[in-house]
């Protein structure tokens, strides 16, 4: 019988002002746009992979997240918050009229976490995306 | 006539009468059934949404964008620990986005098990209208709100627009 662990670490980061957060089990670590560089690591844009309204999406303080069993790619995400322990019971699935129309299957549901929303990514359902590029990173 | 005979007879008479005003009664219930209305406005529209389908009206809560929801999704809020989408009916019924940030306000809807908030500008009055005053949809109204308009009342020199909300909910689900 197979035991699902009824916590869940999740690292929050912010893209566009949006909160978001993914299971730290995917994450194998977390590099800046440098090391990524130099090590030859193939990056992706977060906001490429998921739809955003706006056109522009400005990187505050961008960093790089290695998943693991996948470490020659990357996806890049904006302002990396904290981890923070999550109960599965405080987990809540999309509404249902967002979850019939969703254009992505990545967000899988949302998470309150200190009177804020935050919107639970499956990083494992965004590396199939292809490489792009186009955010750009404030000076 | 004997007195028996009479005792049934005026009882039947009462029993007669009582069941007429209780007919009656059934015929004034009919002629002035009323629906209770939610009536609010999106731009320089009016439109309104049965009573029965609004739970709550709460003023514009902090909204949460969800990247890849459709222009009709505005995005989610958490009502009391519940998070639940809010619609865009401006992009829904095709018509112009507000130009002020006026904040507006949230009417919670229920149709058929189906819960989420609707964005609209103001809500300007819950009332109870007879059946009859509610007329066909006007013809001339967009592809759009022609949809979803299940009737038409005219109040106070205004055209307001019944909406079928199941319909909206069964549209976006389908």
């Amino acid at each position: 019988m197979t035991h699902i662990d009824s916590e869940l670490k999740l690292f929050v980061f912010q893209v566009s002002g949006i909160k978001f957060g993914a299971d730290t089990e995917q994450i194998l670590e977390l590099i800046d746009l440098e090391t990524a560089e130099t090590e030859g690591v193939s990056v992706q844009w977060f906001h490429e992979m998921i739809p955003f309204r706006e056109k522009n999406i400005i990187y505050k303080f961008p960093r790089v997240v290695i998943l693991k069993g996948n470490e020659a790619s990357g996806i890049i995400i904006d302002t990396p918050d904290d981890i923070f322990p999550v109960e599965s019971s405080e987990i809540q699935p999309l509404p249902r009229l967002l979850e019939a129309t969703i254009r992505n299957s990545f967000i899988r549901g949302e998470v309150m976490i200190k009177d804020q929303m935050v919107l639970l990514v499956d990083f494992h359902k965004t590396v199939d995306c292809t490489s792009n590029s186009g955010g750009k990173i404030k000076q | 006539m004997d007195e028996a005979e009479k005792r049934v007879s005026k009882i039947e008479s009462m029993v007669e009468e009582a069941k007429n005003r209780r007919l009656s009664r059934e015929i004034l219930d009919v002629e002035e059934k009323k629906r209770k209305l939610v009536i609010f406005s999106l731009g320089d529209h009016f439109f309104c949404f049965p009573g029965e389908n609004i739970k709550e009206i709460i003023p514009t809560p902090t909204v949460s964008v969800v990247p890849g929801a459709p222009d009709f999704i505005h995005g989610i809020i958490n009502v009391r620990g519940d998070i639940e989408s809010v619609l865009n009916l401006h992009s829904l019924l095709a018509l112009p986005e507000p130009t002020s940030n006026s904040g507006g306000h949230i009417t919670m809807a229920e149709s058929g098990g189906i819960k989420s908030g609707i964005l609209v500008d103001r809500v300007h009055d819950v009332l109870d209208i007879e059946e009859k005053q509610i007329a066909p949809p006007l013809s001339t109204h967009g592809k759009e709100i022609k949809d979803f308009a299940v009737g038409e009342i005219s109040l106070k020199n205004k055209n307001i627009t019944l909406l079928d909300l199941a319909g909206i909910f069964s549209r976006i689900l389908s």
